[in-house]
């Protein structure tokens, strides 16, 4: 055997007599490193000084305190709630997922859906989450129409009266209005300030709102019939009003 | 020590059991295998038992989530000691802000205490675990899963994902460090 080969041998000796002193090397490569092992007094020097290093390892490895943190049951119980959660989060998802399925889907076409109720049943929501935002959106249209209604029809008891010149405006003249569908907000705000009208009321079940006119047009003289007659046909003329009409 | 291929069985089964979520099955393997992890993770952290513990559970929650996916490429234990060692070196990187290369390793040679620097109170076993500290983290992990573990080579290379080779290499050089420092702390039986 080469020198050369020798110290190839010595050195792949020395990576193997780790593990050939904890006896986790396969019965060839055992027996190839007590060969060498047999035949070389570095070796044995060094494999004095592995199993020093060993036991050292092992002696440090277990003073760590550990056995206060070993199995505790805290430990596990506290793991297993997480399952658990984790668990009701993924039934959730499942849920979710399972009523998220495509609408377009055959299992969810509505069955010999042709007749007019399959129609209507057609347009509602199917899944929770449909149903959640649905109602979110029918929420939505109530609380803004409410805006609407607030904005439009404001308590200012101030500025506010009748043609008659008396705050309250029920004895005063009222109008009952029908705005055109598709009026917008901004446009009925225009209309009611260019004639200095307030709403005081509705709108009703048929989209009726009350109207009472601002303290600025009464100048201590009420209007007479005709005149107010004639404001009605003016104000009927308008391009947002559907209709206008006296209400006392 | 139970044989190694039982526990691999019993192993395998609990696994299967796990999959299908039961969870007798799960706190068996957490009673067989934390106190081990345990050992392990801590000498990583340099003694962090608290840590070693909260990482090893994170560990073991992986383990039941991911038991399904388990291939019998590898040891059950192999598989366990790769995804605790992960979640450790993941916890070190971020504290140190490094990367576990041999390159990264601390050269402390210097820093080593001298024995005389040393109080009288200071015995063999603080000294080791100064030793051990003062090892790179790679070399360090090399010390533990060798030596205390127990790891074949083809183990090791496994939890570490290193060649067979450079475990064998890492192993040489991590031994070397640690015989030069012990020498220099007068540590009995080292010349």
């Amino acid at each position: 055997m080469s020198k050369n080969e020798q110290q190839t041998d010595f050195q792949k000796a020395l990576e193997l007599l780790p593990w050939y002193a904890k006896n986790e090397l396969s019965g060839e490569d055992f027996s190839w490193v007590e060969g060498q092992l047999d035949s070389s007094l570095e070796l044995q020097e060094e494999l004095a000084l592995i199993n020093k290093q060993i036991g050292l390892t092992e002696q440090y490895v277990e003073s760590l305190d550990t056995e206060s943190f070993e199995n505790q049951a805290s430990r596990i119980n506290a793991l297993k709630n997480r399952i658990k959660i984790q668990n009701n989060i993924q039934d959730i998802k499942n849920i979710e997922q399972e009523k998220f399925k495509p609408v377009n889907s055959t299992e969810n076409q509505p069955k010999g859906g042709n007749s007019m109720w399959d129609k209507i049943l057609s347009f509602l929501p199917r899944t929770q989450k449909q149903w959640q935002i649905a109602s979110a959106v029918a929420l939505s249209v109530m609380v803004i129409q409410g805006v609407i209604i607030a904005q439009l029809s404001k308590p200012n008891e101030v500025e506010y009266t009748t043609l008659s010149g008396v705050n309250t405006p029920m004895t005063g003249i009222v109008l009952l209005a029908n705005f055109k569908s598709g009026t917008s907000l901004a446009q009925m705000e225009l209309f009611l300030n260019k004639n200095n009208l307030k709403v005081i009321g509705g709108p009703d079940l048929e989209r009726q709102y009350r109207l009472g006119f601002k303290r600025s047009v009464v100048k201590g003289k009420p209007l007479n019939d005709e005149e107010v007659s004639n404001l009605i046909f003016d104000l009927l003329d308008s391009k947002v009003v559907d209709f206008i009409l006296r209400e006392n | 020590m139970k044989d190694k291929s039982i526990a691999q069985v019993e192993d395998v089964v609990c696994l299967k059991a796990i999959s299908q979520g039961n969870e007798s099955a799960f706190e068996a393997l957490y009673k067989r295998y934390q106190p081990r992890l345990l050992k392990f993770s801590a000498g990583l952290l340099n003694g962090d038992i608290s840590q070693a513990a909260d990482i090893v559970d994170d560990a073991l929650f992986d383990i039941w989530n991911k038991a399904s996916s388990y291939s019998e490429k590898a040891k059950v234990s192999t598989w366990i000691f790769t995804i605790t060692r992960y979640k450790t070196i993941d916890y070190l990187r971020k504290q140190k802000n490094v990367t576990l290369t041999d390159e990264v390793e601390s050269l402390l040679d210097d820093d080593v205490a001298a024995p005389d620097a040393l109080s009288s109170h200071q015995n063999e076993q603080e000294r080791i675990k100064q030793c051990l500290e003062k090892l790179s983290d790679s070399h360090r992990e090399m010390i533990l899963l060798m030596y205390y573990q127990g790891l074949t080579i083809k183990e090791i290379a496994e939890v570490t994902e290193t060649p067979m080779n450079t475990v064998k290499t890492r192993m040489f050089h991590a031994r070397d460090k640690m015989n030069s420092m012990l020498v220099r702390m007068g540590i009995e039986g080292y010349p």
